[in-house]
């Protein structure tokens, strides 16, 4: 089957790409090092290889204590956000969704939020206080769409999103009010709402790591399932697609990931949305490849803007968030152009 | 023992019962029809043996377990439905559609194998649309979507298919290909149950149908016994003939209204040779009560005479009219209010028909073809009915209806001045 080669050389191609954002990202800033030097850093890290390489100390230390991990916690949250972008969009069959479709986002910045007006919060830590809220506020916030939403057994997804939009809306209101009165903590919170990777450490990442690979898996296992939900909901349960269940592990699954990528870096966004989508307009709209795909995708793409959002104009970062628009809106126009097809 | 069995299934949505205490047993290898009028359930029936409806009481069992029981991945692997107005993704392809029937087969990572490839392109050959495989659903008629939809059940391999109208958007050819299609899968053992509107193809292709109406099963059985007059009236509110068609001996439906009369109204119709058919029709439908005679057997108007005249005068198969029949056909003729001879051909035999309109109240001629085309007697006929046709009314089939109108409103007027 020719689909499936493709697919397959698109997993290839992507894992590559993936390897050179990270090597690339990991070379540019304010200290220079070629390429070259971060490749044999990184291939030492590699369980059970020791080419004997020789790297300066200092060196080894940029690459392995200040920019490795914000380049693998912005692959993670790229893929964790293309991942659960891929998945709302199967779920609900509607190409609008992203990952803060059902309230992640608006909750998450309402507990970070109040994380920075408490009096005893002055200095955080990875995972001090901020974090935990804002994972907090989106659990509890996704949650209580979900509640709204239920009719009995079920839950109709369009009730799902517009309870979602409704209790986003309600959510940031509040956090707007609270943005009014924050009085000198205004900057820091806006920052923070914008996203970023600029306090990145490896502990973030070793938290973030385990939910991105476990959820990203458990989405992968439900590929078909979405495929199959491109019907109706009821011809998914005739073809054996036990809808309630899938719609509620993979609503778990997404919104998990998400709320452990934004609690850390706040909202970025536009991931969730243009990577799937450039993936379904170069590989189709099988979840199998899609979501997978997705997961690679994001990853670069997150690692490469997040690269330009801090090298671009010099010592000032630029929001990663401007930059995945700015980057992403125009490449993701110009494949819409070329195919031009129904995606969706 | 049935594979199928549904014991005081009652079915419904929230607190509205659509269907109350059904019983239906299928076998493997039988095709089942279910018809009824629109609203009557048939759609709500095959929602629940397909798992997706629950019913509020009784106990549905496939193979002797319980259907609610069974898991929807199981379940996918016994029983396959093609619904109706299903929604399809459009920028799916017409074998990724087909694939999609392995799921209830595939393994832990869902990814299909070179075999369940197989199965699918087999099952697009079986309906025909093997050369659409590459073609994106958007792109497809209406009938080629409805051979899709058959296309999936069958590459799901169930042992119960269950179809929802499966004809309805098919030109004739491919309502044919896929009932028998039908047909095939249940030689091959498969129980199928089918929700039809058409009559003739419930009737031509089912081995058992099943009447939904009023919220329950009113007939039960092999389609003779299930389509008659009385059942259709009954459950559609509609008067049909039901008759073996001559061609083929299908069992033919021919649904009509028929109006009412605020008085009794009698007419006696002199046919033959199949002239008559359509007269008698259409004055049972205005809702005269009709006579008919003398016919032959195997007269083609004698199968509508039978099915809806109140009396009918019959001779054996070319016989000439003996004096007895004569008889009755002049008193026939000489009760109704009116009579209507059709423009049959007269020879020796049925010249005796010619006579006894002349007992008629009142006449209604039929010439669509002249009496000099069709008179074989050498004028004896021509003289008979020129003396009747002076005090007739002269008129043709299509205006019949307005003619004995007329004729009865000149009588009732007649009658109020003497």
């Amino acid at each position: 089957m020719a689909y499936r080669r493709r697919r397959l050389y698109g997993v290839g191609g992507l894992l590559l790409m993936l390897w050179l954002s990270i090597g690339l990202a990991a070379s540019i800033g304010s200290a220079k090092v070629s390429p070259a030097t971060v490749s044999q850093v990184l291939v030492s890290l590699l369980p059970g290889l020791d080419l004997g390489v020789n790297v300066p100390d200092r060196v080894a230390t940029i690459i392995l204590d200040i920019r490795l991990p914000r380049v693998l916690l912005a692959g993670l949250v790229g893929a964790a956000l293309a991942t659960a972008g891929a998945t709302y969009q199967g779920l609900f069959r509607n190409p609008l969704a992203d990952p803060y479709l059902i309230g992640v986002a608006q909750g998450a910045g309402l507990g970070a939020t109040i994380g920075f007006l408490l009096p005893f919060s002055g200095a955080f830590s990875a995972l001090g206080l901020i974090p935990m809220l804002a994972f907090a506020g989106a659990l509890l916030s996704a949650g209580t769409v979900y509640a709204l939403a239920r009719v009995g057994k079920t839950v109709p997804m369009t009730t799902l999103i517009l309870a979602g939009v409704a209790l986003g809306a309600f959510l940031a209101a509040i956090t707007s009010y609270l943005l009014v009165i924050s009085g000198e903590q205004l900057h820091s919170i806006v920052l923070w709402l914008m996203g970023g990777f600029s306090l990145s450490h490896w502990g973030e990442v070793r938290v973030l790591l385990p939910y991105v690979l476990l959820g990203g898996s458990l989405i992968y296992l439900y590929g078909q399932p979405l495929n199959v939900m491109q019907l109706d909901e009821e011809q998914a349960q005739q073809l054996g697609v036990n809808v309630e269940r899938v719609k509620l592990t993979l609503l778990v699954a997404a919104t998990l990931i998400t709320a452990a990528a934004v609690c850390f870096v706040g909202t970025i966004g536009f991931v969730g949305i243009i990577v799937p989508h450039a993936v379904r307009l170069i590989w189709g709209p099988d979840h199998r490849f899609l979501l997978p795909l997705s997961f690679l995708g994001g990853a670069s793409f997150l690692i490469l803007a997040d690269a330009v959002a801090r090298t671009v104009l010099g010592p000032t970062e630029v929001p990663v968030g401007v930059v995945t628009a700015f980057c992403g809106a125009p490449f993701f126009l110009y494949l819409l152009r070329r195919r031009k097809r129904v995606i969706f | 023992m049935p594979y199928l069995q549904l014991k005081g299934v009652t079915l419904g949505y929230g607190s509205h019962v659509v269907l109350r205490h059904i019983d239906l047993e299928v076998s493997l290898g039988e095709v089942v029809g279910i018809i009824g009028p629109n609203g009557s359930g048939k759609s709500t029936l095959i929602r629940a043996i397909s798992g997706v409806l629950s019913p509020s009481s009784g106990r549905m069992t496939l193979n002797g377990q319980d259907i609610s029981r069974l898991s929807r991945h199981s379940l996918a692997q016994l029983v396959a439905v093609v619904p109706q107005n299903a929604y399809l993704p459009e920028t799916f392809t017409t074998l990724e559609i087909v694939l999609l029937g392995r799921y209830p087969h595939l393994g832990l990572l869902r990814h299909e194998s070179q075999s369940d490839l197989s199965i699918a392109l087999d099952a697009m050959e079986r309906t025909g649309i093997a050369s659409l495989a590459e073609r994106r659903v958007g792109q497809l008629s209406g009938g080629e979507r409805q051979r899709l939809l058959i296309a999936r059940a069958l590459a799901q391999q169930p042992r119960v298919v269950l179809l929802d109208e499966p004809t309805a958007h098919l030109d004739i050819q491919h309502q044919i290909q896929v009932m028998e299609l039908v047909q095939g899968l249940a030689d091959q053992g498969v129980a199928a149950i089918a929700a039809i509107h058409d009559f003739s193809v419930a009737a031509r292709f089912c081995h058992r149908l099943l009447l939904l109406s009023d919220g329950g099963v009113r007939a039960e059985g092999p389609p003779e016994s299930v389509m008659t007059p009385g059942n259709i009236e009954a459950a559609f509110g509609v008067n049909a003939l039901v008759y073996r068609d001559a061609l083929g001996d299908r069992l033919v439906i021919n649904p009509f209204f028929r109006r009412s009369r605020s008085e009794p109204c009698r007419i006696h119709v002199i046919g033959g040779g199949g002239r008559g058919a359509t007269a008698i029709r259409r004055l049972h439908e205005e809702g005269f009560e009709v006579t008919a005679g003398v016919l032959n057997e195997g007269d083609a108007d004698l199968a509508i005479a039978l099915a809806v005249c109140t009396e009918v005068v019959v001779i054996p198969p070319f016989a000439a009219i003996d004096r007895l029949k004569h008889e009755q056909n002049r008193k026939l003729a000489a009760q109704a209010d009116c009579v209507v001879v059709c423009d049959v051909p007269f020879g020796k035999a049925n010249l005796l028909n010619l006579e006894a309109a002349a007992e008629a109240r009142r006449l209604v001629l039929l010439e669509d073809t002249p009496m000099e085309a069709r008179d074989f007697t050498a004028g004896v006929a021509s003289a008979l009915y020129s003396r009747l046709s002076r005090r007739a009314k002269c008129t043709v089939l299509r205006d019949l209806i307005s003619s004995i109108e007329e004729t009865l409103a000149e009588g009732r007027m007649a009658c109020s001045r003497g």
